[in-house]
């Protein structure tokens, strides 16, 4: 019967969650974080991805990772649509929301320290380019961006360029890139 | 720096696509014939090189501050969440093979801080997972069934096995729908295809006996379940129909009524349901983007979710009835009968005293804008309606439970929206024991001749002490009796405990609400305050009785939690739903209308329209069963007795009332009825339900469009366009 037959995937699967939680726990958080800024909201995204994989595990083994970030993602998207149509209701700024967690970036660019600096630039940047430059920094290959994002690969390209683009043009004078 | 000025990153889009292409190639991401076509352009141009050398060192940079951006700490409320689910699974009786002892979790919870162990744990417990999903649908079959066989105990062996094989195998996924959509074939097909039809019912109880009795049970569950639902929120994923959980949201699987034999059944027994909070969670999904997980919709609290303009009752009595008939929109040959009860209503002036403790849940889950800033801002509306009659104590809890407003007199506002001012959420949810501390209150100035209520506000997620389901439900039907009544108010998304806040409701005596926007905030708490507030008439009964001779078969749709055993019915020990001011009851049957049926059965108490033969066996045969009595050719379609008893009553009243009414086509039918069919229609349709017929989302939208009546607050007008919404998710 079927259910006798599950039993050995069952068992790979475990390994194969538990390596992933292991593996992407992290990560994920640090995505969602940088789409949501709000720890709580990231990590409950984040625990929904992991449910989901015990739930609904994805159909082929490879591309795990891109999965994770994919249902991670959708989650976080969710919780924004949310937020903004909160504001929309009811005045919550979802600004608030992204820039709190951050230090001042005149105030980090100033300290010298310039990752500080760069991290502080990523919440001023939409949240699309965020996500592309987060997804690649994670190492997606544009193509595994555009999947993950449901976008084109050709707008992906566009997307990064203008984030590395945007950061260059903020730096402070000194700093040459 | 100034070299980015000689790099083609103009405004022009065709500079920015040469510039992406350029980026794309610093940053290794072209194939190998675009990467040669750059590079043949990159001899040529020097500003280019330039800018193709600045962005890796700029990606470099990028990429080091990305990846070394410290992580929030791992969370172990994580490895908690996922431990709870699998343990939840893991303790229904039917996934024992894959059984994790929940005291060793206990013992390893306490030092959770530990990843590793925590991990391991997590690994421990994943087996349960896979056959626990099919496992909780056999779970909820088997409580419906115990509860079903509680109903059919003693009477008959036949045929509550029946029933109950037939309800387990409502839970079967595709092997059901094959099964109940025969039988509504065969109550069509008695008129249309009398040849098919005949032989089907040949043995008058057949389609209620079923051959799946012999069948070994474990291979109920070889057949997958059908995935027929868009998965609300993995975008192109499918969702099993029979997943429980929306993320971290939790809902009761709902197994829907079948149609039944009112020879066999003629018995519908229910308890009233005020509850619109399933309305509001759906809307939340639709104009969040998504279709709600089908569990998530309950189609009576979509009805009920509305105002339908019946009459104000007449005399004394609490509420009026009212019923109607008319053809059923979705399956041509159905009827609909809606049966509408209307509470009294009490004006706001007229509103007893009354005693409000507001238990809060101000734990860190509820920091978001959606749960306790939008619950201070439904309070601060309620709390501007209340006078000196009125009583307000402030309860709250998160790791520890406290008093944050002792009992104030309602007309001194300033200072209780001064105590609400200051509240913030953090730490854990140690929701029992705030439950204890509110109920404590409550009872302390107990008003003997007003309204007493622990009005929770919560996102349902009790982590920390009594936070099973059961013990909760326990703890609260204890509390209730007290004559303290429950309001309890969802809030927030996300984490949503959906099953767990009915439930508390429902023993508590009291409603469930679902607050999603200021706007619900107003409606359940302002609008309908007095409804809210003030219940009219408790433990509400109703029980159908149908006549066979005009009905053959009936088909309740919606209050599927809300089955009471025909016998419970005249048992005043029996809890069930409370009616408040103002508030509106409705239940819709799809009915087939007939003359006469050869089948019989027996069924339970004393019934108007046949007498009950002999103790019927299995395989007696059926006409000598039962024969109908004298009402049965009075041409009523049906009794409605319904039970009901006074706010602080212990014995209840019994009304009656027969229907004997000539079917309307349904263009003739009142608004009511017909914006209730589309109501229904949606819930049906966003269910992915068997019986939704032809039913279409575009109907349902006409339909309702055209019954929209005067609708003051603009309710029915903002379900039309819900039902677009979901026409356009659905395609």
């Amino acid at each position: 019967m079927k259910a006798a037959a599950r039993q050995p995937e069952q068992i790979g699967r475990r390994e194969d969650v538990l390596r992933a939680v292991e593996a992407y726990e992290s990560r994920l958080t640090r995505y969602a974080l940088r789409l949501l800024g709000d720890v709580a909201l990231a990590q409950d995204a984040v625990q929904h991805t992991f449910v989901q994989l015990c739930d609904e595990p994805p159909r082929q083994p490879d591309g795990l990772a891109a999965w994770l970030f994919t249902v991670c993602r959708n989650k976080a998207y969710d919780f924004l649509r949310r937020a903004q149509r909160d504001e929309a209701l009811e005045g919550h700024p979802v600004g608030d929301l992204l820039t709190s967690r951050e230090p001042d970036p005149a105030e980090a660019a100033a300290s010298g320290d310039l990752q500080v600096w760069i991290r502080a630039q990523m919440t001023h940047l939409p949240v699309m380019q965020r996500e592309a430059l987060t997804l690649w920094s994670e190492g997606f290959a544009y193509r595994e961006i555009a999947a993950i994002t449901g976008r084109t690969e050709g707008n992906v390209r566009v997307v990064v360029h203008r984030a590395l683009n945007t950061l260059r043009n903020l730096a402070p004078a000194e700093q040459a890139w | 720096m100034n070299q980015r000025l000689h790099t083609p990153n103009g405004d022009a889009p065709r500079d920015e696509e040469a510039a992406a292409l350029l980026t794309a190639y610093a940053l290794h991401q072209l194939g190998e014939s675009e990467a040669a076509a750059v590079e043949a352009r990159l001899q040529a141009d020097p500003a280019a090189q330039a800018f193709v050398r600045d962005t890796r060192r700029l990606a470099e940079m990028v990429e080091e501050a990305l990846v070394g951006e410290e992580c929030p700490a791992v969370s172990t409320q994580l490895r908690k969440q996922l431990d709870e689910k699998l343990a939840a699974q893991e303790n229904s009786p039917v996934a024992s093979t894959a059984r994790v002892s929940r005291s060793r979790w206990n013992i390893v919870a306490s030092v959770a801080a530990l990843v590793v162990t925590a991990c391991l744990l997590v690994a421990l417990m994943l087996p349960a997972v896979q056959s626990s999903r099919e496992a909780a649908r056999l779970v909820q079959a088997r409580n419906d069934l115990r509860q079903l066989d509680s109903a059919t105990s003693g009477q008959r062996g036949a045929p509550s096995e029946h029933y109950a094989t037939d309800y387990v195998q409502y839970a079967e996924g595709d092997k059901l729908d094959l099964r109940s959509s025969r039988q509504v074939k065969l109550y069509n097909g008695q008129t249309a295809h009398p040849a098919t039809s005949s032989s089907n019912l040949a043995p008058a109880n057949e389609p209620y006996a079923s051959e799946h009795r012999e069948k070994n049970p474990a291979r109920r569950f070889d057949v997958e379940a059908p995935k027929d639902y868009r998965d609300f929120d993995s975008g192109g994923g499918e969702r099993d129909g029979n997943a429980l959980s929306g993320g971290n949201e939790q809902y009761d699987e709902i197994i829907e009524h079948p149609f039944l034999g009112s020879r066999d059944y003629p018995l519908s027994t229910f308890s009233i349901d005020v509850d619109t909070a399933s309305y509001a969670n759906v809307r939340r999904f639709l104009t969040g983007g998504s279709l709600p997980p089908p569990s998530a919709v309950r189609v009576e609290e979509l009805i009920n979710y509305f105002t339908y303009d019946d009459p104000q009752p007449q005399g004394n009595s609490p509420f009026s009835v009212n019923m109607e008939v008319a053809e059923c929109p979705w399956t041509p040959g159905h009827h609909l009968l809606r049966i509408g009860l209307q509470g009294r209503e009490i004006a706001a002036d007229k509103r007893p005293h009354s005693n409000l403790v507001f238990l809060l849940d101000v734990s860190g889950s509820m920091q978001a804008p959606n749960k306790l800033p939008l619950v201070k801002q439904a309070m601060g509306l309620l709390i501007r309606e209340l006078t000196e009659n009125d009583m307000v104590t402030i309860v709250t809890y998160a790791g520890s439970e406290g008093v944050a407003l002792e009992t104030t007199s309602g007309d001194r506002q300033a200072e209780i929206l001064k105590a609400i001012d200051v509240l913030n959420a953090g730490g854990s949810t140690h929701g029992s024991a705030g439950i204890k501390l509110a109920y404590k209150m409550a009872r302390q100035s107990f008003l003997k001749q007003g309204a007493n209520r622990v009005i929770l506000c919560t996102d349902g997620d009790f982590n920390v002490g009594v936070t099973s389901d059961q013990e909760l439900v326990d703890l609260i039907t204890h509390e209730a009796k007290s004559g303290v009544f429950l309001s309890v108010l969802g809030f927030g998304m996300g984490n949503l405990k959906d099953a767990k806040m009915e439930k508390l409701a429902d023993h508590g005596n009291g409603m469930y609400g679902y607050i999603d926007t200021l706007r619900e905030a107003r409606k359940l708490l302002v609008e309908q305050m007095s409804g809210s507030l003030v219940t009219i008439a408790k433990d509400v009964k109703i029980q159908i009785e149908f006549n066979p001779a005009a009905v053959v078969a009936y088909r309740q749709i919606g209050y599927e939690n809300r089955v009471l055993a025909a016998k419970d019915f005249d048992d005043d020990t029996k809890d069930a739903g409370e009616i408040g001011a103002g508030h509106s009851v409705t239940a819709l049957y799809e009915v087939v209308l007939a003359g006469h049926e050869n089948d019989a059965r027996a069924s339970e108490g004393p019934l108007k329209y046949q007498t009950r033969g002999a103790e019927p066996g299995r395989n007696t045969n059926p006409a000598e069963e039962t024969t109908l009595t004298k009402a049965a050719a009075s041409g009523e379609l049906l009794t409605v007795k319904l039970r009901f008893k006074e706010p602080l009553g212990d014995r209840s009243e019994l009304i009656e009332f027969p229907l004997k009414e000539e079917p309307k086509r349904f263009g003739a039918a009142s608004e009511n009825l017909r914006f209730a069919s589309a109501v229904a229609s949606f819930g049906m349709l966003l269910r992915g339900s068997e019986y939704r017929g032809g039913a279409t989302m575009s109907a349902v939208s006409e339909i309702a469009g055209a019954a929209l009546g005067s609708d003051p607050s603009g309710y029915r007008a903002e379900f039309v366009d819900l039902v677009r919404r979901a026409q356009q998710l659905g395609k």
